[in-house]
């Protein structure tokens, strides 16, 4: 499972336990089945697909190698030169992998810098052998492309990754984002529930999905459904400054008035306390 | 397998239409016009005085009936009054051939000094049009004489505001008749002691506006003697200081009256909702609505500001232009409240890596549907790809509607890169369809002639309270096409053309309504499809 803060790029858990790959979860996943081109094209894929499923008895590792993790803690306090330093002595030494590629992308996505970042992630999916390559790098490829404004190239990544792992909240959670962008309302909200659906032990990344689904609903025109909506994600996570906006423009668009204010407030106050404990690299930095 | 095959190729003609639909009939060529680069300090800025550009005037000074250029120009930042000064520029055009010459000294106007925008309007209501300049020091105005001269009234009028203007916008406020003036101070600097340089992204570059003082801005009532007085409090137009950028003049809500949307570099941007009654009175209602910041409530950068009934509700949205890493934000007026529906229209996260300033909704494809261009540059001439995800020279984003989305399209501009800042749209060439003009910071003058082969439009030229008006057009099947003649909004940039409608395929208009800049309304019933009407406000 991943957990990674769109909005802010935090990493705040990262662990991943994924050893095969479930085919039946694949063909009867929601995303295949509510979209109908891809269902069409699955079923074009279905028998590649059965192919690759006799070659996941020697499917890429997705755990990451315990002697890296001292690289991936330097990326998560924020020392990522230190990190790119060492890690390019590792490979030198050892030989490029695509866990060092991907922890050297890693560091270019903690700093924003997503351009450089992709480059890394591509490296360390592009090993001839599949099981050398390493698939969360399409989960953060996926990612870059979105912060790189590339609505396509981000959709392939993060599809791809869910290939790997159907029921990645986060990248079923970035789908819905990407469905708003292509103004598929109906798909994104698919993502969004399925998104909710598989992270019931993960509240805060169901109130992030949740304020999304709230957003579907608004541009629905359905203001208590949006409201609702709100009111669940903020109960869930009282940090989530967007979904307290959120609810206090319903709130006064519905004439409540004070419970508006209430919320505005609560937006701000949650908003200081998130950046507040956060590097900011918003412009002006 | 033969259907499967039919399957397939059917979806591959269905994505060729698609694609062909979305660049059919946008096509601009860029043609030498004679206008000069502009200035605006050295190439690459080492001081945030100097990232933003210079703007564009587009207006018809003499009433000749085509529309003439006013290029502002800054200087050097030892020398604010080198360079070749503000330049107003007379459309000679003929047939197809576009040509500027200019008319500077001829016109009397010497102005040698820091300018940053400029705003068009008729100030004391004479039929010709009028000059504001915003600077870095003293503002100017600049009367036209009727003669093709202009006369510098700035000291008499009281407008000459010290601090560091960036746009500035005409409208009828207080409902009196004539135009009043609204201007956007950015902040406190001083060219000897800049801010220390900062860092974006890890990358040192220039410092500020972060950690620098944001100005008031400034409200001028106009008499209509010829002198203004600061209205600013009066008014309650006196929001917190902010880093002001942009602002838009026109009637927001529908009640007749002028409201007023600034727009701020990332700070809330203000709409100021006219409450006026007996006493002008102005309420900021921005963070209640949401048209304060983007959906999530995050503030922005906002640059550049273009109006348009996008959702054809019969209201005014808004769409801004943002910094790098962010995204342009489209705000849809529901009610009076604004909903962010960025993505949902198409123009979202492709505007990521650039950092946008001037843009307009209109037909360029002449469809009956308006089109979107937005101008665009970096500010720190140390951004790339490598280092901020965006580079220092961006491309034009021309986003052409198609049905409820915006496409981007080439319009024969491709693989261009640009620093520009301001653009000004109108018809420079008379043949009916919008022209653009832009210019980069201290940089090129670029004339963009429309080709579009298209519906003819029905262009509308008021005469009376025009500054601020709405304008709706009935078709024949009830649908209601909207138009506001509003003042400013263009980054530090003036267009004051005309309203221009084109109607859809098979629908003829059946009658216009008018809310004239002062709140008077007219009804016209019989509308041409295409060609020029001129309306004339009643008892003006």
């Amino acid at each position: 499972m991943i957990f990674w803060d769109y909005d802010n790029s935090q990493i705040t858990l990262f662990v991943l336990k994924l050893d095969t790959i479930d085919l039946s979860k694949q063909l009867h996943s929601m995303y295949f089945i509510n979209h109908p081109f891809r269902t069409i094209k699955c079923l074009f894929l279905a028998p590649f697909l059965v192919f690759c499923a006799c070659e996941v008895k020697d499917s890429p590792r997705v755990t990451l190698d315990s002697g890296l993790k001292t690289y991936f803690q330097l990326i998560q306090v924020g020392k990522t030169g230190s990190a790119r330093v060492q890690l390019r002595q590792l490979m030198e030494h050892e030989g490029t992998r695509a866990q060092p590629l991907f922890l050297m992308g890693l560091s270019y996505h903690k700093e924003k810098k997503y351009t450089k970042a992709v480059e890394w992630f591509e490296k360390s999916t592009a090993f001839e052998e599949v099981q050398e390559r390493y698939p969360p790098a399409w989960h953060f490829i996926g990612w870059s492309y979105y912060y790189l404004g590339d609505v396509e190239k981000s959709q392939i990544a993060f599809e791809q990754f869910l290939e790997f792992h159907p029921d990645e909240s986060d990248s079923l959670f970035a789908l819905g984002l990407l469905s708003m962008e292509r103004g598929d309302l109906s798909q994104a909200e698919d993502f969004y529930l399925r998104s909710i659906d598989v992270q019931e032990e993960n509240p805060k990344g169901q109130a992030k999905a949740m304020a999304r689904l709230g957003d579907v609903y608004v541009l629905e025109g359905s203001m208590n459904r949006a409201k609702e909506m709100y009111l669940k994600s903020v109960e869930l996570d009282a940090d989530l400054y967007e979904a307290w906006f959120h609810l206090s423009i319903i709130q006064n668009r519905l004439l409540e008035v004070e419970l508006g204010a209430f919320a505005l407030q609560q937006s701000k106050q949650a908003r200081e306390r998130v950046l507040r404990s956060r590097y900011q690299t918003r412009f002006p930095e | 397998m033969k259907n499967l095959m039919f399957i397939f190729l059917f979806l591959v003609a269905c994505q060729d239409i698609e694609s062909k639909h979305s660049v059919t009939n946008f096509a601009f060529t860029e043609v030498e016009s004679g206008i000069e680069p502009t200035v605006c300090g050295s190439d690459d800025p080492t001081q945030i005085l100097e990232v933003n550009g210079t703007g564009l005037g587009l207006f018809d000074y003499d009433n000749d009936g085509d529309l003439d250029l006013f290029v502002v120009n800054a200087g050097s930042l030892d020398n604010f009054s080198s360079g070749v000064g503000c330049t107003l520029y007379e459309n000679q055009s003929h047939d197809t051939t576009i040509f500027f010459l200019d008319v500077t000294e001829q016109a009397g106007i010497n102005v040698f000094r820091w300018a940053n925008g400029v705003a068009i309007g008729d100030v004391n209501d004479d039929g010709f049009e009028d000059i504001y300049i915003t600077c870095f020091g003293p503002n100017v105005l600049l009367i036209n004489n009727g003669d093709g001269t202009f006369e510098d009234t700035t000291d008499v009028a009281g407008v000459g505001d010290e601090r560091w203007g960036t746009s500035a916008a005409f409208g009828d406020l207080d409902q009196d008749g004539d135009l009043d003036l609204y201007v956007c101070n950015y902040l406190a600097f001083d060219v000897h002691n800049p801010p220390p340089r900062a860092k974006y992204k890890g990358v040192q570059v220039l410092g500020g506006p972060h950690g620098m003082t944001p100005e008031m801005d400034v409200v001028y009532m106009n008499h209509g003697d010829g002198t203004f007085q600061d209205v600013t409090e009066a008014w309650q137009l006196n929001a917190t200081a902010a880093f002001s950028l942009n602002v838009v003049i026109l009637d927001v809500n529908g009640d007749g009256k002028q409201d007023v949307y600034v727009g701020n570099d990332s700070m809330a941007n203000n709409l100021f909702i006219n409450k006026s009654r007996e006493k002008t009175t102005f309420e900021d209602v921005a963070l209640v609505t949401g048209a304060s910041s983007n959906g999530d409530g995050s503030m922005q950068a906002t640059m550049g500001i273009a109006v348009a009934d996008v959702d054809r509700n019969g209201t005014p949205d808004f769409f801004t232009t943002n910094f790098s890493s962010d995204t342009n934000t489209l705000h849809i007026n529901n009610d009076g409240y604004f909903e962010d529906r960025t993505k949902l229209f198409g123009l979202g996260l492709l505007s990521r890596s650039l950092l946008g300033w001037s843009c307009g909704f209109h037909d360029f494809d002449l469809d009956g549907d308006e089109d979107l261009l937005i101008v665009n540059g970096h500010v720190y001439p140390e951004a790339s790809a490598q280092s901020m995800d965006s580079e220092r020279s961006q491309p034009m984003l021309w986003m052409s509607r198609v049905g409820d989305r915006f496409k981007k399209v080439s319009a024969n501009q491709e693989q261009k890169t640009f620093r520009d800042r301001a653009a000004v749209f109108g018809d420079i060439d008379g043949d009916g369809d919008t022209d653009v003009i832009v210019a980069e910071r201290n940089g090129p003058v670029r004339v963009l002639r429309n080709d579009a082969i298209g519906r003819k439009p029905l262009v509308i030229h008021l005469e009376g309270d025009a500054v601020g008006a709405s304008l709706k057009i009935t078709l024949d099947d009830g649908t209601i096409i909207s138009r506001w003649n509003h003042s400013g909004g263009g980054f530090q940039s003036s267009s004051s053309t005309n309203p221009t409608f084109t109607f859809p395929e098979g629908r003829t208009p059946t009658k216009l309504d008018i809310t004239w800049g002062n709140g008077d309304t007219q009804r016209i019933d019989d509308v041409p499809i295409s060609g020029a009407l001129t309306i004339v406000q009643p008892d003006h």
